[in-house]
């Protein structure tokens, strides 16, 4: 007998180990005992002789007992082990040996896992990773906030001037400032490239804990205006451009043609102050006249909660001083005041945690929905195998001996499953990545770590339990004289496993019928969206962003770069063949927005800015409205001669001449920005354009305005050319580039994207959303379909018999296969009849996504229930056809 | 006689039963009868201390154990050695030869080396 059975063999005995040693010891006091009889001593004499002889066996004996109990339990564990990798290899060879079963079973639990591991792997990276700055529960987001010309309160950037009265009077928090991102050309050597840009306070690394991984940050003197201009460069820019050479630190590059040199590089994980684009190259913020304009606000401030101070006590702080400097410049603060956000719920705010949380739910329906298949599957199985455990039960194997053996199996299946999940899921998460665009923050960041893998063990063990613990018991509990009794027919096949089969078929189409009315209600969003008029024609529209350096030292003023590159090149892409027209645009509409502001209508007074009307800005050049085909409703259009001319010209679109000239003709009206001054001239509206939506496709056109080139200088620094084609616009690319290039070598053109494109991109997320719900729907129902089929189909032939009987008593084979039909549409039936409130109730959670459609919105659900309704009466007759196969005769004599 | 015997050092225990297990399987009483009569009594052991030593060394794996029948017909437990115990006995005795060799010399040294 081996030494590990015998002790097995042992412990069933009920040998305790203090009796073992107090028997060794016993033996060896009465041989001791017997000696001293022998030498003459009585018996009780030799007795207390030979235990003071022995020494202190209580002490003896305790320590034999500590030393086996340990040894024993060691000894459990490896034979446990020993067990364990004996049930797996059984297991692994079972499964082998019925390759069609398992490979059915692995790829079902692979759909289910695989979703779970995506989801999980980008909640993980973009929620539960912390952000890359020291303490960053410290950190909050310092807005200013405004009245909203409609009412209610907006929030936004800062005034420079504001933030250095906070900066020196609050006592609850460390500020620091960062200018929005920018973007400057780079050529170096090679293709020149846009590069995105921000510009940080020099106290801004030193406030966030952020270290460069090369050279150093910034010092006090670098944002002195007299210091050499410097530049810490992101480690994807420093790799991509100067593969990781340290010695680029200390050179000197050309940003938009100005020198400026290298002293540092930034972990690729720091996107500040941007949430979610890369940036590639931070220099330090210089402020000229810092103190001078309160009224602009263009800046970010982030704050570092001084120890003791919360949320709650630093806004108070910094309301109080904002109030005080209201009342000191009611000029520009009236109605001004501060609002404060930890900046970890700026980066991922609630929005998108609850549209993770609401695709892991979605994910976590697919997993149950596979988890029944697999049980179904299991459970028939075990069926055929009632022979073997009632065998083994028959042996002597205990059930609990029996039932773990078959949860190691299902263990096998969900690690397996798991692994080919986990492939599915990296195909997956790349999608997701590149779908996401912008609309998903810190998706640059999304990573394989530890907490994947734990997670990935945890979903293998819940999903063996979910799927495996039933069957296991169910199959177990066969007992010998069942299977002999009813020659091996029925068993775990009879009516309590039907019971829980049917049940789980029922559970599949509830939770099917809540995905399928949630992709339903985003595929509706979608068509209501791509459906909605945005003001102009789309199709045939080729964009590219052409950044120019105003200043640099190519074009010193704007109509230098009219003259020497902007006008050429229309002139030029215009000749092109195909092209129909060409115009430009500072900001396109559904990518970019920008600038706003509020404005005085020559000839009324107002008490204060706030009072003025307020307007989105944008910059375009001639031929803009045509190329894109927006109609121009009165006036003109913007013409050649505008640019020459001093008198500034606008253009206003229909929102804001409805609400501010809601009873006069808007067509020469003179407007103005900024304190009205001899050096401030007002600007002629000379002419209405239909309203575009510009900022989003789900959101009515705001009143806007459009300046144009270079009358509105500023705008030069990002401009998109947009081209009307005949045919399909990318086919062009190539000749605009290159003409672009003929008139500037070193010019950057980014970017590239037909229009039609563009609108995608606006709506990018709820095309993710839908993408990602449609594909968990669409699974659980391949999956529901399965499970309906399979289960019908083992039914059948578990009923052969029985509907052998039907038929010789003469039942009408249409008639069987109808009730066959019949009880598999019925269980749908339950599942959609438990789904629609469901349902109904679940998708409130997509409510902040849709459009076009509400939240259990009825014909849909309607809809998505005659799917699952039609489909399984399909997946029911299919197994029921087999009925007409049956031979009574033949049915009758089966087993 | 008590008197003249030695303290058993700590550790050399083990070294002894392993050489007392190695003429053959032994329950505890006759190990004892056997370092007792290869010592000529001059190492003091006592009887219940063996106990836990042969305990541990079964947890070790150096020695193994099983129930059997005593001379008189009584259930006694056997200890005797495994591969491990046979090997550990051989480099244990290699190794307490050098250093009674070791301490010898440096003990029986008639002048101060140089």
């Amino acid at each position: 007998m081996s030494e590990a059975k015998w002790r097995r063999y042992a412990r069933v005995s009920g040998r305790d180990l203090r009796a073992d040693v107090d028997d060794e010891m016993e033996f060896h006091i009465q041989i001791l005992a017997e000696r001293f009889a022998r030498e003459g001593h009585s018996p009780e004499e030799a007795r207390a002789m030979a235990v003071r002889e022995f020494g202190n066996r209580q002490r003896a004996s305790d320590e034999c007992v500590q030393i086996d109990s340990i040894q024993q339990r060691r000894a459990d564990r490896s034979d446990w082990w020993q067990t364990f990798r004996q049930d797996t290899k059984h297991g692994a060879r079972r499964l082998v040996m019925n390759p069609v079963f398992s490979i059915v079973a692995i790829l079902t639990l692979a759909l289910g896992i695989g979703p779970n591991i995506a989801i999980f792997s980008i909640i993980n990276s973009v929620v539960l990773e912390p952000l890359p700055f020291a303490n960053a529960d410290q950190l909050v987001l310092v807005q200013e906030t405004f009245p909203l010309p409609g009412g209610g309160t907006g929030s936004g950037s800062v005034a420079y001037a504001n933030y250095l009265d906070w900066k020196a009077q609050t006592k609850s928090l460390d500020l620091t400032i960062s200018s929005f991102t920018g973007s400057a050309n780079y050529q170096g050597q090679g293709e020149p490239e846009r590069l995105s840009v921000a510009w940080l306070d020099v106290g801004a690394l030193g406030l966030l804990g952020v270290r460069p991984i090369a050279g150093r940050g910034f010092t006090e003197a670098d944002g002195t205006q007299a210091s050499t201009p410097v530049t810490l460069i992101s480690e994807g820019f420093w790799e991509r451009r100067f593969n990781r050479e340290p010695s680029v630190i200390g050179k000197t590059i050309l940003l938009d043609g100005t020198p400026t040199t290298v002293i540092g590089v930034l972990p690729s994980k720091i996107t500040y102050p941007n949430r979610t684009v890369a940036i590639d190259a931070w220099q330090a913020l210089r402020v000229q006249n810092p103190t001078a304009n309160r009224g602009s606000h263009a800046f970010q401030v982030m704050g570092r909660l001084r120890p003791g101070a919360t949320v709650a006590s630093a806004t108070a702080d910094l309301k109080t001083i904002a109030a005080r400097l209201a009342s000191e410049y009611p000029q520009q603060q009236e109605k001004r005041s501060v609002v404060m956000t930890p900046y970890r719920d700026v980066v991922v705010n609630a929005d998108v945690k609850k549209q993770l949380a609401t695709l892991f739910g979605a994910a976590a329906f697919v997993l149950l929905i596979a988890c029944a298949n697999a049980a179904s599957l299991l459970l028939a199985r075990a069926t055929a195998r009632e022979r073997e455990v009632a065998v083994l039960a028959a042996l002597g194997a205990a059930r609990w001996r029996i039932a773990q053996q078959f949860l190691i199996e299902s263990l096998l299946l969900a690690a397996t499953g798991a692994a080919s999940g986990f492939m599915l899921s990296r195909i997956a998460v790349a999608a997701i990545i590149a779908g996401a665009g912008t609309s998903l923050p810190r998706s640059t960041q999304i990573h394989f770590d530890a907490r994947v893998v734990g997670f990935i063990g945890a979903t293998i063990l819940v999903t063996t339990m979910l799927f495996g613990l039933v069957p296991a018991l169910q199959a177990t509990k066969t007992s010998l004289q069942d299977c002999l009794r009813s020659g091996g027919r029925t068993g775990s096949g009879g009516r309590a496993g039907s019971l829980f089969r049917n049940g789980l078929v029922v559970g599949q189409f509830a939770l099917s019928l809540v995905l399928l009315a949630g992709a339903g209600l985003l595929l509706q969003t979608f068509a209501a969206l791509v459906g909605t008029p945005s003001g102009m024609k789309t199709e045939n529209v080729l964009t590219m962003q052409i950044p120019f350096p105003l200043g640099s030292p190519k074009y010193a003023t704007g109509l230098e770069a009219r003259t020497r590159f902007f006008d050429p090149l229309l002139q030029r892409v215009r000749a092109l063949p195909g092209v129909q027209n060409a115009g430009m645009i500072n900001l396109l509409p559904l990518q970019q927005t920008g600038r706003n502001g509020n404005f005085r209508v020559e000839g009324k007074s107002y008490a204060s800015v706030a009072e003025q009307p307020f307007a989105e800005y944008r910059v375009a050049g001639p031929g803009y409205f045509e190329t894109m085909r927006i109609p121009i409703v009165a006036g003109r259009d913007f013409q050649l001669i505008d640019r020459d001319s001093s008198a500034q010209v606008v253009i206003v679109n229909e929102t804001l001449a409805k609400t501010v000239f809601p009873h006069e003709n808007p067509i020469g009206k003179l407007v103005g920005f900024g304190p009205a001054s001899a050096n401030n001239p007002p600007a002629m509206i000379v002419g209405v354009v239909g309203d575009v939506r510009e900022s989003s496709l789900t959101k009515n056109p705001a009143p806007e305005m459009f300046f144009t080139f270079p009358q509105a200088n500023w705008a030069l620094s990002n401009v998109s050319l947009v081209v009307r084609t005949a045919g399909n616009p990318t086919l062009l690319t190539k000749s605009i580039i290159s003409a672009i290039r003929t008139l500037d070598a070193a010019q950057p053109v980014y970017n590239v994207k037909t229009m039609t494109e563009v609108v995608q991109g606006s709506v990018a997320d709820r095309k993710l959303y839908l993408g990602l719900l449609g594909t968990f729907a669409g699974v659980a129902l391949a999956l529901a379909i399965a499970g309906i089929y399979g289960v019908m189909s083992y039914g059948v032939t578990q009923r052969t018999r029985e509907f052998g009987i039907r038929l010789a008593l003469g039942s009408e084979t249409t008639r069987v296969q109808r009730l066959v039909v019949w009880q598999g549409t019925k269980l749908a039936l339950y599942g959609v009849a438990i789904g629609l409130p469901a349902a109904y109730v679940a998708t409130k959670l997509l409510k902040s996504v849709l459009y076009g459609v509400a939240p259990g919105d009825v014909p849909t659900l309607l809809a998505v229930a005659a799917v699952l309704a039609g489909v399984s009466v399909v997946a029911s007759y299919l197994p029921s056809r087999r009925v007409t196969s049956v031979d009574p005769i033949i049915a009758m004599r089966a087993e | 006689m008590a008197s003249q015997e030695v303290e058993v050092l700590q550790g050399t225990l083990d070294l002894l039963v392993l050489k007392a297990l190695s003429w053959e399987p032994m329950h505890g009483y006759n190990i004892l009868d056997w370092l007792r009569r290869a010592t000529q009594n001059e190492l003091r052991i006592e009887d219940a201390a063996l106990y836990p030593a042969l305990h541990r060394m079964e947890a070790r794996g150096l020695i193994a154990s099983e129930w059997g029948l005593s001379e008189n017909n009584r259930r006694a437990k056997y200890y005797q050695l495994t591969a491990a115990g046979k090997r550990e006995l051989r480099a244990e005795t290699t190794s307490w030869r050098r250093y009674v060799g070791v301490m010898a010399r440096v003990l029986d040294a008639a002048q101060q080396p140089g």
